[in-house]
């Protein structure tokens, strides 16, 4: 059995294959799909869930083509776990609807959801098709390739625009688009729950429990809830139709504002597809760098999860603690990357700049001073009797709704599935690194605890590896600018005429990836962050879906918090850990 | 590589009876909050105190002016563009756009180059210069991809980071502001950041390490820098 993930092997195609002699393959180097049609789709889903082990549902989304007959196309991913093996399925929405598939993985409901939302490709038997992201009652849907990327201003607001009359370019444009009135907002409600029991309870959208701008209804009885939804969008920007209109150098500094408490780590995700995509090797030191700044972003994101999570439950002094530390990383990356927290530091095929002087000094510094940090978090917290009431026998997770709900990250882990993209698809360094992954064993808010403490352990021990390692490359190259698809430093630029065409073509043309489609992720604190790129063989990609595991992840809050209180929902909802920038894009 | 277990054996219960009896889970807990009750302060006193931003810092844009730290092929472009040769004190611009360009919203700038309204005689005939530079820094996501590709070292990130105004219009800076936020910037810490060929040098550093502000941040016990890195306690 080999270790790494990869796609459905040649054995399986076959014998799916013979089973529904009607499929067809298309295969790219990074990705196999398998084009079914729709009568026939549901079947084949049930038939890869059960026969061929295929029982983890990923993602699922759209790609428009409006020069096609059928023009939607669902595109599915699910992961074998045994076989640790990843398929792509594909099928064709005639008359813009495809049968619901959320009685085979509940986890498909949001995702069918926001397909709706976005191209509005309607879902034959979906328990409430609802909007995803806008409010019910917006007329349009963005990611169709006719809505203009500025979407459409019909909305007079003068207000906002104080006109200009020394900056003539600058003038505002005083036509907005339209933001949801309280009637909008009203409908929205509505159409998101019904109410059964005696009152309906609005958590948030504001409220410094959620974490964000997430807005929750429960319906309660009394202490107990009896049904959630969650209404999410607050922080929707519309990414993925951002990301079809910029380049691909271009896309990295938005990566960073979807989560953004990790950014590296959704950078690294990101452009370890793109240079998969463009065949793009990064040289050694730059992999290594990356590792290193991965984990330093992974501690950094633990503890600002630790200290507001302690602090929801009521521990304000480990708040204090935590944000000691953090202060220190961001310091850090700031020094080196030059923002702390949306830093924009790695680039196609490498990282922007070398490590200053004295970076390493000081990661070393951090190194030694953590773990005694560490401890007393635990000491503190571990075994505290509050503590343990409070998280214990939370929100379990069993493994079986791992799979239904395309949990990932230390949500699945503390449940017991070894599920790390770290060590199943290792990127950059992992594979050269030793570390290990900690699992819980019931999965409840308690295991995700101790998971999440124990992976910062982890991590500190990648990062000692890598600074050792990156003090014997200290005068390699950063950037492996000899491919035709890396921008040139200026000091090459300046150098010679080649690369000065090269850059000025790179920047104004983008870079022109071959026509493929690929499908890659990275292990985020959050979870799975998989990016689908759609190229045409343009300098711009056609479409970009980004599979956030903390939108997967959120999901389960609503099926975990019945039969519970109000007070247990801020502990879960901690617990989960989501980023309102990755969940809402 | 391996998978490591954890919580096999956790421990749910507070342990003992004389543990449930005396708190000791508290007093554990307790211990460590009052030894950090003798620490030292470690917040700095914002804004009579400030931490000095790293070298590599991305805040507001600057134009540099030319004060003879040009890289070597400055002249070519300048002959290339059509731009009338810069004296010193003016600005390096050569209206070539390619911070433009390399923007993800390249609304943000204005950029604009005149021809110059010269005799034909006149050595400068047919040159240009640069008449309009404006930039909005509300648009702007400080990701650092324009001034990567300033073929000039032009257009530079300061380290000033506080630019709230009371409307949109105070985010608009125009090329003699910018210059002016460069030429302070390059008085107040150009040394640290740029070489005399205006390259980032190698000796530049992670941050400037005998800043005290910072070394509060860190504990009171900042790392040093350098080959020689000794155990510090
Ligand atoms: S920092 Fe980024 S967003 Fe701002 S002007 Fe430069 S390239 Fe554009
Ligand atoms: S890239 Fe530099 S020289 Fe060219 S227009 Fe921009 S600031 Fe001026």
């Amino acid at each position: 059995m080999q270790n790494h993930l990869c796609w459905i092997d040649e054995e399986k195609l076959k014998e799916i294959k013979n089973k529904f002699p009607e499929i067809s393959i298309e295969k790219f180097p990074n990705a196999t799909f398998i084009y079914i049609s729709k009568e026939r789709l549901k079947d084949l889903l049930k038939s890869l869930k059960d026969e061929f082990g295929f029982k983890m549902f990923i993602d699922f989304t759209c790609v428009d083509y409006p020069e096609s007959e059928n023009r939607f196309l669902g595109v599915y991913f699910l992961i074998n776990p045994k076989d640790k093996q990843r398929v792509g399925v594909k099928c064709w929405a005639t008359n813009e609807t495809l049968p619901t598939i959320t009685d085979l993985w509940k986890g498909a409901k949001w995702a069918e959801r926001e397909a709706y939302d976005m191209f509005g490709v309607r879902f034959e038997g979906h328990e409430n098709l609802v909007r995803m992201f806008l409010w019910e009652g917006y007329p349009y849907y963005p990611l169709r390739k006719d809505f203009p990327r500025e979407g459409y201003k019909t909305e007079y607001l003068p207000s906002l625009n104080e006109r200009n009359k020394d900056y003539p370019a600058h003038n505002y444009d005083p036509n907005h688009t339209p933001l949801p009135t309280l009637e909008d907002l009203e409908r929205t409600q509505k159409a998101r729950i019904k109410k059964k029991a005696q009152m309906v309870l609005n958590w948030g959208p504001l409220h410094p429990g959620t974490h964000g701008t997430i807005w929750f209804i429960f319906d309660m009885e009394g202490e107990e809830i009896k049904q959630c939804d969650i209404i999410l969008g607050q922080l929707h920007r519309g990414i993925e139709k951002l990301a079809e209109e910029l380049t691909y150098t271009q896309f990295i500094p938005y990566t960073d504002r979807m989560d953004y408490i990790s950014a590296l780590c959704s950078q690294v995700a990101y452009v370890n597809t793109v240079e998969k995509l463009l065949k793009v090797e990064p040289p050694p030191k730059a992999k290594w760098i990356r590792t290193m700044m991965c984990e330093l972003q992974r501690i950094n994101s633990h503890l600002l999860w630790l200290g507001t999570y302690a602090l929801d439950i009521g521990a304000l002094t480990i708040f204090l603690y935590t944000f000691r530390e953090r202060e220190k990383l961001m310091d850090i990356i700031e020094g080196i990357a030059g923002i702390r927290l949306n830093s924009s530091y790695i680039r196609i095929g490498g990282v922007s700049k070398d490590l200053p002087e004295g970076a390493l000094d000081v990661i070393r510094h951090f190194i030694k001073d953590f773990p005694e940090k560490l401890k007393e978090y635990e000491t503190i917290l571990t075994k505290n009797r509050v503590w343990i009431r409070r998280n214990v026998n939370i929100g379990v997770i069993t493994e079986e709704d791992v799979y239904q709900y395309g949990l990932t990250g230390v949500v699945a882990r503390a449940s017991g599935v070894p599920y790390d993209i770290r060590a199943l698809q290792p990127t950059d360094a992992y594979d050269k690194v030793d570390f290990e992954i900690p699992l819980g064993t019931v999965g409840d808010c308690y295991d995700r605890y101790l998971v999440r403490m124990e992976e910062m352990r982890q991590s500190l021990n990648i990062i000692k590896q890598c600074v050792e390692e990156l003090e014997k490359l200290k005068d390699d190259k950063y950037l492996a600018t000899e491919n035709p698809y890396v921008l040139p430093t200026l000091e090459e630029v300046y150098l010679s005429i080649e690369s000065m065409v090269k850059d000025f073509n790179l920047r104004i043309y983008g870079e022109q990836a071959p026509e493929e489609e690929i499908y890659l992720s990275g292990e985020n604190p959050r979870g799975e962050l998989g990016f689908y790129v759609v190229s045409k063989g343009d300098g711009k990609p056609y479409r970009i879906k980004i599979r956030s595991g903390a939108f997967y992840n959120l999901q389960i809050f609503t099926e975990l918090i019945k039969g519970r209180t109000v007070a247990d929902a801020v502990v879960l909802l901690g617990s989960l850990d989501p980023v309102v920038g990755e969940t809402d894009r | 590589m391996g998978i490591k277990k954890v919580g096999l054996n956790r421990n749910i219960k507070p342990q003992s009876l004389a543990e449930k009896i005396f708190f000791l889970d508290f007093m554990k807990g307790l211990k460590t909050t009052i030894k950090h009750l003798f620490r030292k302060v470690i917040t700095v006193d914002f804004p009579y105190e400030v931490v000095e931003p790293a070298p590599r810092f991305r805040g507001v844009h600057g134009l540099r002016n030319v004060d003879g730290t040009e890289k070597d092929d400055f002249n070519a472009w300048v002959k290339k563009l059509k731009i009338k040769p810069p004296e010193k004190g003016e600005t390096r611009c050569i209206a070539c756009k390619f911070c433009q360009a390399a923007c993800p919203v390249p609304e943000i700038f204005v950029i604009k180059a005149k021809k110059l309204d010269v005799p034909k005689d006149h050595p400068h005939h047919g040159l240009k210069v640069l008449d309009q530079f404006d930039m909005d820094l509300g648009k702007c996501m400080f990701c650092g991809l324009c001034t990567l590709a300033c073929p000039t070292v032009c257009i530079i990130h300061t380290d000033i980071y506080d630019i709230s105004t009371y409307t949109r219009r105070g985010w608009i800076l125009n090329k003699e502001q910018l210059s002016q936020i460069a030429d302070d910037f390059i008085a107040r810490r150009g040394k640290e950041k740029y070489d005399e060929k205006s390259e980032w040098p190698d000796y530049q550093k992670l941050w400037n390490d005998t800043d005290t502000a910072r070394a509060k941040a860190w504990d009171n016990n900042p790392p040093q820098f350098g080959p020689n890195y000794v155990d510090q306690n």
